[in-house]
């Protein structure tokens, strides 16, 4: 829960500050300790927050890396002045963000951008003006198949192949039922894959789509049982897996299907909103690590979000994967020329150039190349949830599909296998 | 005619001023970003004067123009990814296609009207809302909906507005031009036509316009407008979303509407401007995106509560630009000759056969039958005889069960409703329906619209008919600021105008002093020297009939009980009874 | 005219259940009967919406676009309260309470100021009040995964294949008994023939001496409870969601409409074949992806075919 009202977060930060909880060390860009001064460089950054869902997570994790960086050293020295803004789910204020990032504000780069529909409208313009979206938010094909935009999440295709996956191997799933979107870049483009999958194992698969309005779910239930499922694939943003989920409690169907879910359901507020009922039967796929491996990148996320970022801020996937794009690219700043760091199509090329850099927030290694395609980030965890929280069942493995094909090519290329 | 229709107001000159401004200056001044939000800002300026028109020319409110502009971008976008036609024919399609949509809801908006109406197009916003989140707009993929899973295809924009610059001025351009269509229509037969219906069907009826017509062009221009800002606003960024469509945007836009003002071509402006130039305001200052909803809606309600005339009227009324908001068309013509026209004279006979009217088990008309032969006849009787019934069998808005009503060898009952307007027939009402909208040059000149006659001809007509009722000076003023008797005079003058072969007066002196009942009287007596039509007047002032009225028939629970020479009939025992009740005994 | 009444309500029923028939054939009864209830479920909310929004029109000449964000305001706070432990049916009085408020605060302080405008005019006006609800509650509670539970969603009977939980059944019975009600208090108290003759004519009635403030006050104050109610359902049944249960307004304007804002028995029928049509439009492989959409088709139809023959001559209100 989060209620944005001024007295719980002065509250948050008085007992902070009483509790006496010292920061973690935390470890950004250089590391010198010193705040940078001298011209700022311009990094801009898209997320929408508007009702079906609020994606502002990761803006909000890069600014609170971006703040750090700042304070010690910055890139050779300057600092970093990230925009940005909001597109409200609306193909309008997508476009005009682009137009003030990076025509009017001349921005060398987009990083963290998370949103439903601006990679849609905005993937010409990035193209056209030679500009590089390392985005980490990403929830619509145009995001993995367009030249300029790379994401370090996954995505709904590969996260919801993982679920699949795992249960057709672990969980005994022949017949699995997909229930997504019908926004055509979203719900098709990802379930599709994921039948196939089945497809190509001896299973089999079906669809049902839901317009994201719509207030009856359960005919979309009834739909997928009736085709014949034994498993229940929930391709749907948080609050509406939610609606099917209590559906499917009233109708006391838990025990006769498997249940799994892409990563939008991996939330730390998600256990206690479906409640003992679900206990131990719902399987989640995380796109990158869950908060309990504890890596050095995770520890370092932790405090940087800690000593950077307002307390209301989110800590979720998005959090992280909005972090790793800003430490990706600020890795990236820091190893190209100083004279070079203002010139857009120097960054570009640098961007890339990216090959090789390893997080343990990421399973695989993140790289970017000269493609029309880029979805580094498709191998993941699996989760279940249980006992209020989530408990892995599954550490790093690959997904399996031909889609990653072409993707794999350009990591034999780059040397990365 | 024609001189009245290029006058500038001063309002008017503002108007052109500001496109002028806004498409020389603007562009050339803001960056990028404002470049698509005023390009964006302009595509609703152009969709809310359609709606905005709508209701303050016709009182029909139409809660589904954001619904339609998604139907222009749909086709705009389909057309584009499917031929090689360049911007401008898809462009057009758009708005013959939407201007289609729209005349398809004008069905229902001549059986309905206001609240009903309302709904029935927030019915329509409602499934434009799930056709477009389930279907999808086209982005270059295959089939009729022409969707596909990735990447859109890409967009053309007009040759001569490739940059996001040229693109706002094309927009401006062509939402100048909208405006000055529906101004051109205003000016013109169809803004007459326009403000009847308002103040009543029946009275356009009467005045012979085609309500049907009328409704559907109005509903067929607001699609147009939708159509073409759909389209525009596919144009501006090479792809549409369903978000952008809901019903709930139709709604806020005919709020905003009212907001801005519906009445002016600043009021538009005002209401784009908070639709989509507030929220970027908000959005560059940081506040949340959730606050925009609380600042509308108090805007709403402040405007709705303390501002009928929208904020665009506040802005007026300060400036004091304009002055009124009913601009006189044709300004001091000098009519140069308000020469009589011919009379036609009537000899044959007002022949009402055996006429029977049934309202479900009610019997308003029981067989009457009549032989009007004098010049001016007179219909009385108690409240609830059937009076109006029988009047509204001759203007058509009733269709008896039974029997007919011929005059000089024409059925009347077999003419449409308006149609009996252009051959002769004029109605004066109870409730003189003269509409507020226009002057009182405009509503008489209504009644010679459509009927093709010579326009210069018309004007000299309507200042001869002003002329008789005494009207004349007066002929520019708009008709709400007149008096009671000065509405009844102005509806004579319309009854007189156009070679009338018979005019019928529902209760003319109602609400009029006895001085002015005279006054009215003589006037009735005189039509037959000027114009040689046949007058029926029903009237419950027994003086005024005895004194204009050759012979009279007597209706009582919708049957005839007497009829003839009216001083004979005033001393009928029967009408006395039927009038004043006979006593119990 | 009796009769064409009766005759209307028969061409409706025959349709519905020919259109019924039309979906279900060639497939198992068993599924048929699934689909069938779980419209009858989603139906009885349209249902609910529209009664609420009826039973004030026929008092007040309001149509309120602002019940589903005053119902959306009062289950935000009761999820809230629950949220903070405190006891359940303690929250659902405060949600119904909250409600009220809203309507009151409207109804008393807003409404008399557009007392003398058109129908749309005030229709409209209550979308602002609307907006500045909704913006109100999204901005205090974030968009996050939310689930507002009743202790009567545990348990269910079985219908037609479909486990119906005790909360439907709730909603379902409270519609039919809020008609009830409803037509009892507008026949059979002084206060309903007040409000009956203050929907008739609000000028008139004033001068009769009828107590305009506090009838219309008391109308509001009804709708403001129902509006709570109808908030808890909707949170329950269908998303915990400020925005959806906002706009659920529209389809619930849809019922309304097939009672043509006055028949509260024509509403709920209307309202429960939308969501049966709906549901069972899930059998087509044509429709099943717009089937949204049958409120909407349905409202026009029954509006247009209550209308047929029409001409409208004479101004006045329709």
């Amino acid at each position: 829960m989060k209620m944005k009202t001024l007295p719980v977060a002065l509250l948050a930060l008085v007992v902070f500050a009483f509790t006496g909880q010292s920061h973690a060390a935390t470890k950004c860009g250089a590391n010198t300790g010193v705040a940078a001064k001298g011209k700022p460089i311009i990094v801009g950054g898209i997320h929408g927050n508007a009702p079906p869902g609020d994606f502002s997570a990761s803006t909000d994790a890069a600014k609170a890396y971006f703040d750090c960086v700042n304070a010690n050293g910055g890139i050779h020295g300057r600092p970093i002045d990230y925009r940005i803004e909001n597109d409200q789910w609306n193909p309008e204020l997508a476009a005009q963000a682009a137009s003030k990032l990076v025509i009017d504000a001349g921005a060398v780069a987009l990083v963290a951008n998370g949103s439903f529909i601006e990679m849609a409208v905005n993937a010409g313009t990035y193209k056209k003006a030679n500009i590089m979206s390392m985005a980490a938010a990403c929830a619509i094909s145009e995001c993995f198949e367009s030249s300029n935009i790379v994401s370090t999440n996954q995505g709904p295709l590969p996260s919801n192949l993982g679920a699949t996956q795992y249960a057709q191997e672990e969980l005994g799933s022949k017949n699995v039922g997909c229930i997504g979107l019908n926004i055509p870049n979203n719900g098709p483009w990802s379930c599709k894959a994921s039948i196939d999958l089945m497809k190509a194992r001896g299973g089999s698969g079906s669809m049902a789509l839901l317009n994201p309005g719509a207030p009856d779910v359960n005919s979309a239930l009834l739909e997928i049982i009736s085709n014949g499922a034994d498993t229940i694939l929930m391709n749907l943003p948080a609050g509406l897996a939610i609606a099917v989920l209590k559906a499917a409690e009233e109708q006391d169907l838990r025990d006769q299907y498997v249940w799994i879910a892409p990563t939008p359901l991996y939330d730390l507020s998600v256990p206690k909103a479906l409640g003992k009922y679900w206990d131990g039967k719902v399987f989640v796929n995380a796109e990158l690590a869950p908060f309990q491996i504890g890596g050095p990148d995770a520890k370092n996320w932790k405090a940087v979000m800690d000593a950077y970022a307002k307390p209301e801020d989110p800590r979720d996937t998005f959090a992280q994967s909005g972090y790793l794009s800003a430490t990706f690219f600020v890795k990236m700043m820091l190893a190209m020329n100083p004279k070079d760091i203002d010139n857009r199509a120097k960054v570009t090329q640098a961007i890339k150039n990216i090959s090789g850099y390893r997080s343990d927030l990421m399973c695989g290694p993140y790289y970017v190349g000269d493609s029309d395609f880029h979805m580094p980030n498709h191998a993941g965890y699996m989760v279940q949830i249980i006992n209020g929280g989530f408990k892995i069942v599954r550490e790093c493995y690959e997904f399996d599909s031909a889609y990653f094909k072409p993707h794999i090519a350009i990591e034999k290329k780059l040397g990365l296998r | 005619m024609d001189s009245g229709l290029f006058r500038t107001t001063p309002s008017g000159r503002a108007g052109l001023l500001f496109a002028l401004f806004a498409f020389f200056v603007l562009p050339a001044v803001v960056g990028g970003q404002w470049l698509k939000i005023f390009t964006s800002t302009g595509c609703f300026v152009l969709a809310i004067s359609g709606v905005a028109f709508m209701y303050a020319r016709l009182g029909m409110v139409s809660l589904t123009q954001v619904g339609l502009m998604g139907v222009g971008g749909w086709v705009v976008l389909r057309l584009n990814h499917a031929f090689d036609l360049p911007f401008e024919l898809n462009f057009l399609a758009a708005g013959v296609i939407t201007s289609g949509f729209g005349m398809i809801l004008a069905l229902p908006a001549l059986r309905l009207r206001g609240l009903y109406l309302a709904l029935v197009t927030l019915m329509a916003a409602g499934g434009f809302e799930i056709i477009f989140g389930t279907f999808q707009f086209p982005n270059g993929g295959e089939g009729f909906w022409g969707v596909k899973s990735s990447f859109s295809a890409e967009f053309r924009r007009p040759a001569i507005a490739q940059s996001d610059e040229a693109y706002m001025r094309y927009t401006i351009f062509v939402c100048a031009l909208g405006i000055l269509l529906i101004e051109f229509h205003r000016r013109l037969a169809p803004g007459r036509a326009w403000a009847l219906i308002k103040r009543s069907e029946a009275a356009a009826m009467s005045a012979g316009v085609n309500v049907t017509l009328y409704k559907t062009w109005a509903f067929g221009i607001a699609g147009l407008l939708a159509g073409i800002s759909g389209a525009l606003l596919a144009g501006s960024l090479g792809l549409l979303s369903g978000s952008t469509f809901r019903a709930s945007e139709s709604i806020m836009v005919f709020a905003l509407a009212i907001v801005g003002g519906v009445n002016y071509w600043l009021g538009a402006i005002v209401a784009a401007t908070l639709f989509r130039i507030l929220p970027a305001l908000l959005n560059d200052w940081g506040l949340d995106a959730d606050l925009s909803f609380v600042i509308f809606g108090a805007g709403l309600l402040h405007a709705v509560i303390y501002a009928p005339n929208g904020i665009a009227g506040q802005l007026m009324e300060l400036g004091s630009v304009v002055g009124n908001k009913i601009e006189p068309v044709f300004g001091r013509l000098r009519i140069q000759n308000s020469a009589a026209k011919e009379k036609t004279e009537l000899s044959a006979s007002i022949e009402i056969s055996d006429v029977s009217v049934h309202f479900g088990g009610v019997v308003a008309l029981d067989n009457i039958s009549a032989s009007f032969t004098k010049q001016v006849s007179g219909i009385i009787g108690p409240n609830g005889a059937g009076k109006t019934t029988l009047m509204n069998v001759f203007s058509g808005f009733v269709s008896p069960e039974g029997g007919s009503v011929g005059i000089d060898g024409q059925i009347l009952t077999e003419l449409a409703p308006h149609k009996r307007g252009h051959w002769g027939l004029r109605r004066s009402f109870q409730f003189e329906e003269i509409a507020d909208d226009l002057t009182v040059f405009d509503n008489v000149l209504a009644q010679l619209d459509g009927m093709g006659l010579n326009p210069s001809q018309n004007a000299s007509d309507v200042a001869h008919a002003l002329d008789i009722v005494g009207m004349s000076e007066h002929s520019w003023r708009p008709a709400v600021e007149l008096n009671n008797f000065e509405r009844r005079l102005t509806d004579v003058a319309k009854c007189l105008v156009g070679s009338p072969k018979v005019i019928m007066f529902d209760e003319p002196a109602a609400g009029l002093s006895s001085e002015e009942t005279d006054k009215l009287g003589e006037l009735i007596l005189s039509i037959d020297k000027h114009t040689g039509a046949k007058t029926l007047v029903i009237d419950h002032d027994v003086d005024l009939i005895a004194k204009i009225c050759e012979e009279t028939l007597v209706l009582d629970f919708g049957e005839r009980i007497a009829f003839g020479k009216t001083s004979e009939i005033l001393s009928d025992p029967k009408v006395r009874a039927a009038y004043l009740g006979v006593e119990e005994s | 005219m009796r009769n064409l009444k009766h005759l209307n309500w028969m061409i409706y029923l025959i349709a519905m259940v020919a259109i019924v028939l039309f979906l279900g054939s060639g497939k198992p009864i068993k599924i048929v009967g699934l689909f069938f209830v779980s419209g009858l479920a989603i139906g009885s909310l349209y249902a609910l919406g529209g009664i609420g929004i009826v039973v004030l029109y026929r008092a007040t000449g309001v149509l309120n676009f602002a019940n589903g964000a005053a119902g959306a305001a009062g289950v935000m706070l009761a999820w809230q309260f629950a949220d903070w432990g405190i006891w359940g049916p303690f929250t659902w009085l405060v949600a119904i309470f909250v409600a009220l408020i809203i309507s009151l605060v409207y109804g008393r302080l807003i409404a008399p100021l557009l007392a003398w405008r058109e129908p749309v005019v005030k229709a409209v006006a209550t979308l602002g009040f609307a907006l500045i609800i909704l913006g109100i509650v999204s901005f205090i509670w974030e968009d996050d995964p939310r689930k507002f539970a009743l202790p009567s969603d545990k348990i269910g009977v079985y219908i037609l294949g479909l486990r119906v939980t005790v909360t439907r059944l709730i909603a379902f019975a409270a519609s039919i008994c809020i008609v009830i009600g409803i037509y009892f208090y507008l026949y059979h108290t002084k206060v309903g023939l007040q409000m009956r003759s203050l929907a008739n004519d609000r000028d008139l009635s004033a001068l009769l001496g009828i107590p305009i403030l506090k009838v219309e006050t008391i109308a509001w104050g009804i709708s403001g409870v129902i509006a709570g109610f109808t908030g808890l359902m909707f949170g329950d049944l269908i998303r915990l969601e400020p925005f959806v249960i906002t706009f659920m307004v529209i389809p619930s304007i849809a019922a309304a409409v097939c009672g043509r804002l006055d028949n509260l028995i024509l509403v709920l029928i209307g309202g429960l074949s939308m969501g049966v049509i709906e549901s069972l439009l899930t059998l087509s492989q044509v429709f099943k992806g717009v089937r949204p959409i049958a409120p909407f088709v349905i409202a026009a139809v029954v509006l247009l075919w209550y209308q047929r023959g029409r001409r409208l001559t004479f101004s006045g209100t329709d």
